[in-house]
Formats: structure tokens, sequence, C-alpha cells
């Protein structure tokens, strides 16, 4: 999947209902979602008008640190029931890190979304699982090795680095493309092509991890190194 | 007199009581405190089998840090629940006996299990637990600080481990979270194994998912 608003058919996607329970979210991530939801990104518009829909999806965002000490994290409680963690640690984190943890944490809740219609609607879809072979192979074939979250990151990186990226570029616009792209690739690797595209050692993956610790520390990173990385996210306060 | 006698043979028996609970009380505390020889073996053949795997080849040289305050042992029972019902809505044509091996656990067991475990305290790692593989701790507290700060602890690998969960003389559950500090706590792998005994030696087994993401 692109971001290219050719490829739907229907006026329905970009009608976002944006019924995502921000009520809990505190006033800085809170500022941060609102401005993600009026994203054009037609990929993206997409995740957050099925997650919003309402009727059937349950998708609740709160400020708390999750257990594991993760910048986010999302749970599926139940079937249709899903909630995000956004860390209210990482207490210099910028707003631009902020938005690379919500895209990334509703890309997560999007994909159990879809568990749930292939495994446990009424009537369930099994054209559920149509764009996305990993998730299809990882939990209908069970052939992909290891978690439910490399399949979920493997996933993610095939179909959403764009689509994330260019949501951060809605969001604080006016940055070099880079930015966008490395804190799209920020958390994504764990995922095996990250390994396979940005080896261990190579330039490429310094710069990537410098651009997502800087932005979660709102401090410069890799000081004296040829990678360094300084923060370009507003700060919250 | 005699209401005198049966004041002292009731305090005397109250008395009594209360030593022998204190003293049930005391030996449960210290067993908890403590690892038995069982659960040690299960600990270090789990960190030996871990650490060897291909995913933590890009962390050599890391130093492990264990989470001082354990895991409770009722995540393991929880994810074991959360996973089997995840199973049941995926293969709803299949008897739950085609998981006989994933899923070994009858209700009575579970239900035993919970409640033996229900008043649990949390166990807190020693160094000393630890045999094969070098380990420092770190309290939870002292990582939140650090995270918050942004004074994150890089070359680190961060280790949330329970307690095994002991089921019988050859099964038994640890569920773990491991994390890469040089990005505060920055998730690499988290599961609830259960563990099987095979010629006098622990292995990881069966994986249970917790949807957690």
């Amino acid at each position: 999947m692109i971001a290219n608003p050719n490829v739907f058919h229907s006026i329905k996607p970009f009608l976002i209902e944006k019924n995502i329970d921000d009520s809990q979210l505190n006033p800085c991530s809170k500022g941060v979602f609102q401005q993600i939801k009026n994203t054009t990104n037609c990929d993206f518009a997409q995740v957050l008008a099925k997650l919003g829909a309402g009727k059937n999806y349950n998708t609740t965002m709160i400020s708390a640190v999750p257990p594991n000490q993760r910048p986010g994290q999302t749970i599926r409680n139940s079937a249709y029931n899903y909630t995000v963690y956004i860390s209210t640690n990482y207490s210099d984190k910028t707003k631009l890190f902020i938005a690379t943890t919500e895209l990334h944490e509703l890309v997560h809740a999007y994909f159990m979304s879809l568990f749930d219609d292939y495994n446990n609607g009424n009537p369930s879809n099994p054209n559920a699982y149509n764009d996305f072979a990993i998730l299809f192979q990882m939990y209908v074939n069970k052939t992909y090795p290891g978690s439910g979250a490399v399949a979920h990151h493997q996933q993610m990186a095939t179909d959403y680095v764009n689509a994330i990226a260019s949501a951060l570029k809605e969001f604080q616009p006016g940055l070099d493309q880079q930015i966008y792209d490395d804190l799209a690739w920020g958390s994504l690797q764990e995922a095996p092509i990250f390994d396979t595209l940005f080896p261990v050692g190579s330039s490429n993956r310094q710069r990537i991890i410098n651009r997502y610790t800087s932005e979660s520390i709102g401090s410069p990173y890799g000081q004296g190194t040829p990678n360094e990385q300084t923060p370009v996210g507003q700060p919250c306060n | 007199m005699k209401n005198i006698i049966l004041i002292v043979i009731i305090f005397a028996f109250f008395s009594c009581k209360c030593v022998e609970e204190t003293k049930c009380v005391r030996v449960k505390k210290s067993s908890e405190k403590k690892l038995s020889d069982e659960e040690t073996a299960i600990i270090n053949d789990f960190m030996n089998a871990e650490f060897k795997k291909e995913q933590y080849f890009k962390y050599k040289g890391y130093e492990i840090i264990i989470i001082k305050e354990a895991i409770k042992k009722s995540k393991n029972i929880d994810t074991y629940l959360y996973s089997l019902t995840d199973w049941k809505a995926m293969n709803k044509n299949r008897s739950i006996n085609d998981a006989r091996d994933l899923y070994f656990l009858d209700s009575l067991q579970i239900n035993r299990i919970k409640s033996e475990i229900e008043k649990e305290t949390v166990y807190h790692w020693k160094t000393s637990d630890f045999k094969n593989v070098k380990v420092n701790l770190l309290n939870y507290e002292e990582l939140s600080e650090s995270i918050n700060k942004g004074k994150y602890l890089k070359g680190k690998l961060i280790v949330y481990l329970s307690r095994p969960l002991i089921i019988d003389k050859n099964n038994a559950f640890i569920s773990f979270d491991i994390g890469n500090g040089d990005m505060g706590f920055y998730p690499i792998t988290h599961f609830t194994v259960s563990m099987k005994k095979e010629n006098d030696k622990w292995i990881q087994s069966k994986f249970y998912e917790d949807g957690v993401f």
C-alpha cells in the first residue's frame, strides 16, 4: 500500500469519525494526537478511520508509563478492545517523538483489528489480510518465524514506513525528508528487514538510532561522531 | 478459681496456636525469599539458552541487567489463558485436543494454580541466583528514573524475569521481557515460555503471546 489517494474508490476512508478515545492523554500528547487526526495522508487516514469507527472498535489512548518502561505500548485487551499507552516517562521527549510513537502504536492497533476481523468477526472477514501477506503467514498459515511483534514490525516496515513518514511531515513540515524517514524506521529496529537494509556498523543505521534517541531525550546525541543528531521537534513544555 | 484456670487454658491454647502460625508464616516467607534448587535450575537453563540465540548476536559485549523486582508468577497463567482464548478464536473448527501439547493444563489445574499464587509477594532477584551468565541488578525505580532523565543505560540489555511457576516435576513457566537500554527500554522480545525437563535439563518448549505490542 502506498500513499496514493487514487487507490481508494470510496470517500469512506477520508470521512474520519475520529472516535478514538483520547480523553486520558495528557495535554501535550493529546495536542499531538489532535494534529495527527488531521493528517490527509491516505494510508494513515484509513488506519484512523478504521480504529475510530466507533461501532466495532474500542481504541483508548492513555498517558501512563507502560509496565516495562517502553516509550509506547499497545495492548489488545480482548477482541476489538485496544489500549495505546504513551509513556509519561522520557520527560524531555519532543512532540515529534510523541507523534512518531503514536503513529507507530496506532498501526499496531490497526493490525490487531485485522486479526479480530478475521477471527472474531460476526461474520468474520476472510479478506482481512488480503493486503498483508506477512501477517497472513503469521496468524493464518503460522509459517512466519518469531513472535507476533516481529511480524507486526516486518509488515509495518513493508507497508507503513512511508505512511508514517508522510504523516510526520504533515505534523511538522519543513524538515529534511531524511528526518521523517529515520524516525519512521527508528521504532522498527527489531524487524529483520531493518538489519538487512541497515546492517550493524553502517552509517545509515547509526544516523537512524541517533535521530530516534535525540528526539526521545530532547538533546543532541552521538556528539563528536559524523552521525551526531540534534532534536528538531518542539519540547512539550 | 475455675474461671482463672479456664482463662489460662484458653490463653495457652491461643498462644500455642499463634506460635505455630508464626512459625508457619516464617517458614513460608523464608521460602519466598530464596529460590529452590529446581527454580534455580530452571532460571539458569533458561538464561543459558536465551542469550545464545541469533537475535542477540548484535548485542555482543552488552552487559545483562536484571530488574530486581521479579515479574509475578501470575503473569504466566494470565498469558497462558490469553493465548488459549486466541487459539480457540483462530481454530474454531478444531478440537482443543489438537493443541494438547500447547495447552496442557486442565481447568482444575488452572484454578488450583491461581488459588496457590493468589497472595504471592514480589520476589527480589539476587546475583547469586544466576550461575553461568554474569548479570547485574537494577531496581525498577532506578531504571524509571534513568529513562525519565534521558540517562539511558548504554551497552546494557535490560531483562525482566518472572520467578518460575512450577507445574510439576517436568513442566514450568517463565515470563520474560528483554529490551535494549541504549534507547531507554527498546523492546527486543517478550514471551511466556513453558520449560520442559528433558534429560535433567530444562529446555524452552512452547511460547505464549500476551497481546502486548
